[in-house]
């Protein structure tokens, strides 16, 4: 009998972890593989650490190259040595006085908001005010009444890069995961007010009042434009529509909601792993892997049809992709575009790392 | 467009009252052509954020003070007070016209870097003038030629990041720091940095430079600051300098000589 109830226990513990979850419907080979990829990854991000700690001296890539490390199947913590606690003191020392962590004027919502991941990742309470700081600057830096915009201002809820006010898809998804990593109060209308500039960025008509909607579903950079460099007006993409569903689930949307089985709909529908879907280039190719390996591990579904009524597997067919491009020294590059730094193997890198880890959990 | 009769004032020609007249109006002209411009190009739309305002008045003041200045005095020495002199009334009115919309944080160092810039622009054309000068052209056509010239240089040195954009993208290959160079070439990125402005992210910019998307670093405000600075001691202040170097060996001869 005790013997029964042990099993029945181990059994449930072994169905609700989530390493289970994915082994369930991963290949046992291909996970394997993307372990081995995760760690050739990470001994190409530990040797392009500075002697400062920083990696390429941005406070960005050294957060994302951290967060690979705390956040992946090897367990990593600061009790792992320098090459963890280095980064943490670089990001550390990068904390300025309002808050941001950034080590210059650029990109200090994007920065802040990945070093908000990076210390969260590392569960010390040590960065409990550092991280409260981080928060209360991405709160400050949202588009709202304060900048004297109203709701009824394309720019309201958004969040931008940092340095201007101009707010836009990318920055805002990522503000909202560096809030929900440093905590933020789920009620609090920092959500409802991102709700607002996230629903102004998806092709639906119906919760978006924008003249310029669609209604595929997916969604667009910024309310009305995209980047030129995909020269598709404001047809949905890929990059753009996995940050906007993610937005939304962090934000606390059911899935139900039908926003969110509208972008999850676009997803399936226009499903390649070959370019940025919705685009017939590799721009912003790797940011793409990363934001969707993101969300459809929140989602919660490995298996669906695709538009062409194909049966589809991301976890299997996202590792197997992820594996096939990796550089032999354990390095991603995107060999076809240099927009958005994507010509910098450390920052691909930590991004294919993270994304290998949201199949792998 | 520049004023034309105020070229031969000076100490000695003893004619300042005389020509106070031209250099305020030009600046009387310099201040309303700003404020009209500065409006029509959205200066005060409540979707411009305080730094890239900053940012919008500050170069719109820059490019258009060469043009209305009154060229260079009779004298070295005057040359270079009514560089500064002028500079700093650009300076004044880009504060107003900042302040006029309830300010914006960054204004004391933006209008720092735009009296520099100032400063360095006007004497570039002063120095054109007096180059000019030398080669025939008369007083007028020269003055309005170098005004032009400097003016022609703020534009193009500060548009870099747009039209060398995708050179710096083609040599960023084999020399990553080509992108930073460009970007750090250009006047309008020292005026964004002054003003903690992200230019290249800001929409405008985003749409129309292929730099925005690409990794680069901005430069530090203060050696930008430094360098400005050692430009404006050699186009105005060193000539003024040796000017009056020259003027008080020629006095002190003069005075021996004159010793029975």
């Amino acid at each position: 009998m005790i013997k029964k109830v042990l099993l029945a226990s181990l059994a449930g513990l072994m169905l609700s972890s989530p390493a289970t979850r994915a082994a369930d419907t991963m290949d046992p080979a291909l996970r394997e593989k993307a372990r081995r990829a995760v760690d050739g990854g990470l001994h190409y991000l530990r040797g392009q650490q500075q002697p400062d700690g920083s990696v390429l001296n941005s406070v960005g890539i050294t957060a994302l190259s951290l967060r690979a490390f705390l956040e992946s199947h090897r367990g990593y913590n600061e009790g792992d040595g320098a090459f963890i606690t280095k980064q943490v003191e670089y990001l550390l020392s990068k904390v300025n006085d309002d808050g941001s962590i950034c080590e210059s004027l650029q990109n200090r919502a994007y920065n802040t908001a990945v070093a908000l991941n990076a210390l969260a990742a590392t569960k010390n309470p040590k960065y409990a005010d550092v991280i409260a700081g981080g928060r209360k600057f991405l709160l400050g830096h949202q588009i709202d009444e304060a900048e004297g915009y109203k709701p009824d201002h394309r720019y309201y809820g958004g969040i931008g890069y940092g340095g201007d006010e101009r707010p836009d898809m990318s920055n805002t998804y990522l503000a909202l995961e560096g809030l929900k990593a440093a905590a933020t109060d789920p009620k609090d209308p920092v959500w409802q007010r991102a709700m607002v500039f996230v629903s102004r960025s998806q092709n639906r008509s119906e919760s978006n009042d924008q003249s310029w909607a669609g209604n595929d579903g997916g969604f667009v950079y910024m309310p009305g434009w995209n980047p030129p460099e995909f020269a598709n007006g404001t047809n949905s993409y890929g990059g753009m529509t996995a940050a906007g569903l993610i937005s939304l689930l962090f934000a606390g949307t059911d899935k139900n909601d039908p926003r969110v089985q509208a972008a999850y709909q676009w997803m399936t529908t226009n499903y390649t792993l070959d370019v940025n879907p919705g685009t017939d280039t590799k721009h912003g190719l790797f940011y793409f892997y990363n934001a969707y390996a993101k969300v459809m591990a929140a989602y919660g579904v490995d298996e669906f049809v695709d538009g062409k009524g194909q049966k589809r597997n991301w976890r299997n067919e996202f590792a197997a992709k992820l594996v096939s491009l990796q550089n032999p020294d354990g390095s991603w590059v995107n060999k076809e575009s240099n927009k958005w730094w994507e010509d910098k193997p450390q920052l691909v890198t930590a991004w294919s790392v993270i994304a290998l880890e949201q199949v792998l959990k | 467009m520049t004023a034309t009769s105020a070229a031969t004032d000076g100490p000695e020609s003893g004619s300042a009252t005389v020509a106070s007249r031209p250099i305020f109006g030009s600046l009387a002209a310099f201040g309303l052509t700003a404020l009209l411009l500065i409006s029509a190009m959205g200066a005060y739309s409540s979707d411009l954020q305080g730094s890239a305002r900053l940012v919008l008045v500050t170069s719109v003041v820059a490019v258009l003070s060469p043009l209305f200045w009154p060229g260079r005095a009779a004298t070295a020495r005057s040359t270079a007070w009514r560089a500064l002199g002028w500079s700093f009334a650009a300076s004044t009115l880009a504060a107003v016209a900042i302040l006029g919309v309830g300010g914006a944080q960054g204004l004391a160092s933006a209008c720092s870097t735009l009296l520099l810039i100032c400063i360095t622009t006007l004497g570039v054309a002063a120095w054109t003038e007096s180059l000019l000068a030398r080669r025939g052209l008369d007083s007028a056509a020269a003055r309005n030629a170098s005004a032009w010239l400097a003016t022609a240089m703020l534009v193009i040195t500060g548009a870099a990041p747009l039209w060398l954009g995708p050179a710096a993208e083609l040599a960023a290959v084999e020399r990553p720091r080509a992108l930073a160079a460009v970007v750090a070439m250009s006047p309008l990125t020292h005026l964004a940095i002054a003003g903690g402005n992200d230019l290249l992210r800001n929409q405008w910019f985003y749409q129309h430079s292929n730099l925005s998307g690409l990794r680069f670093d901005y430069p530090r405000l203060m050696p930008v600051l430094a360098g400005y600075a050692a430009v404006s001691l050699a186009l105005v202040g060193v000539p003024a300098m040796a000017r009056s170097r020259r003027t008080r060996v020629s006095n002190s001869t003069s005075s021996k000589e004159q010793v029975p």
